[in-house]
């Protein structure tokens, strides 16, 4: 009989296929990097929690048709160790999308024992789907915003990237960011330098009353992540930093992907409300010095009195999604006591077979 | 009417309601008539355990028996001890 299980070693040439085919790619070139990569992040991740597996859909006849891949976080509610689960990506082989097996995936997933569920990285299906089974939309954090560091670069990058001639215009682009900045080049207030692991875990256990509901980071994890992050590359170099105040008083952090002549990602800015504004300076002269037009992230409630005071525009991002049983951890997001962030999820979890080819 | 067939009623009743569809005839096969697709199934799945207060299994969950209302009606008395009470 059709099942669903966790996934096996053996499953991964099968899974590799699927993503390939998906993603349009040819099977056998891909093969070769996705089969070490879904080992690295599905079964081998330092939080592998084998309650919490990635499933895979085996049908009698076809084998394995459907993946949904598990990507597990640990955090403390207050002085509660909790599980966060990050489901993705979930692939399913188009003979097998009409019978449901994406929905099936998806059900059994969410009936595990994390405590808590969150997408990032979810399209309008998996939106619907999530929703029907109980879930709800992180919704704060399904808004983008973006704040425009070069306008005449960031102009000429938006026309070429409608036109899908990103590469060619490149020269264009970096000549037009040479144009005055909109806003001084100055260094801001205090200082910013190379974000450690001890430093981030130091950082996150002073913002504990801030967010009750945060990462529990430990260096093997972090030293994974920052590693695999750097690896993944797919929207340029990873950057992290540890801001101080003048007075060497930590006040935040942040990590970001800066592609140069392209768009700054945000993937987590970590700082009290009212250490957001500094922060976020540094982010932007950061992200500005190396060479991005624009700097892009999802809203997060500690950010928005900061985000509004520099009038950045609302852009389209995925979907953020939640389920849980426990209506406090539920409460604790959607109130911003939660530090969650993209730096937690799978947003970031592209893999990337080839020199050149299109991120997912 | 017979309990089984109180039952597939009970559950084409369902399907209608939730899914905004005619049962044409409680042996269709809903997936090949084009009437249940991922999201349709999610709801119908929720809709099924709440209206018959059961859990449906959850990693070996049979497709193949879930295509029409009566087949949905065996699964619920299978699981269900008094589906006619729930």
């Amino acid at each position: 009989m059709s099942a669903i299980r966790p996934l096996e070693r053996a499953d991964l040439p099968a899974v590799a296929a699927l993503y390939a085919d998906f993603m349009g790619w040819d099977p056998v070139a891909a093969s070769a990097a996705l089969v070490p990569y879904y080992a690295r992040t599905m079964l081998d991740h330092p939080y592998a929690d084998a309650e919490i597996p990635t499933l895979v859909y085996e049908d009698d006849g076809d084998g394995v048709v459907g993946v949904l891949g598990s990507n597990v976080r640990r955090f403390v509610y207050r002085d509660r160790a909790i599980r966060v689960a990050c489901g993705g990506p979930l692939v399913v082989h188009p003979d097998h999308r009409p019978r449901g097996v994406g929905a099936l995936l998806l059900r059994a997933y969410l009936a595990g024992p994390q405590d808590l569920t969150a997408d990032d990285r979810a399209i309008d299906q998996a939106f619907e789907m999530t929703r029907r089974l109980g879930g709800e939309t992180h919704g704060v954090a399904s808004i983008g915003w973006s704040h425009v560091i070069a306008p005449a670069a960031f102009a000429v990058a938006a026309l070429a990237r409608r036109a899908g001639v990103e590469r060619r215009s490149a020269g264009l682009v970096a000549r037009a960011g040479a144009l005055p900045p909109r806003r001084s080049a100055k260094a801001p207030a205090g200082v910013a330098e190379p974000l450690q692991n001890a430093a981030l875990i130091d950082l996150i256990e002073r913002l504990r009353r801030v967010f009750p509901l945060r990462p529990s980071y430990d260096d093997a994890y972090l030293t994974w992540l920052f590693a695999e992050m750097a690896s993944v590359n797919v929207d340029g170099q990873l950057v992290r930093r540890l801001v101080r105040a003048d007075d060497g008083r930590p006040l935040g952090s942040y990590v970001m992907y800066v592609a140069p002549q392209g768009i700054a990602e945000v993937i987590q800015l970590a700082a009290a409300e009212p250490d957001v504004p500094l922060v976020l300076d540094h982010l932007i002269h950061d992200a500005s010095s190396g060479g991005a037009v624009e700097v892009r992230g999802r809203f997060e409630q500690y950010l928005l009195p900061a985000l509004r005071r520099r009038r950045c525009r609302l852009v389209p991002v995925d979907w953020a999604l939640l389920h849980s049983r426990d209506p406090e951890l539920l409460a604790a997001v959607h109130g911003g006591r939660a530090l969650l962030t993209r730096l937690d999820g799978e947003w970031w979890l592209r893999p990337r077979p080839f020199a050149d080819a299109a991120d997912s | 009417m017979t309990d089984s067939a109180a039952l597939t009623s009970r559950v084409a009743e369902l399907i209608e309601e939730v899914l905004q569809v005619e049962v044409p005839d409680p042996g269709t096969d809903l997936v090949a008539a084009g009437l249940i697709d991922s999201l349709v199934l999610v709801s119908l799945i929720t809709e099924v355990e709440l209206e018959f207060a059961i859990q449906l299994p959850i990693d070996e969950f049979d497709l193949s028996r879930f295509r029409s209302a009566e087949q949905i009606a065996a699964v619920v008395a299978e699981l269900a001890p008094d589906p006619h009470v729930a």
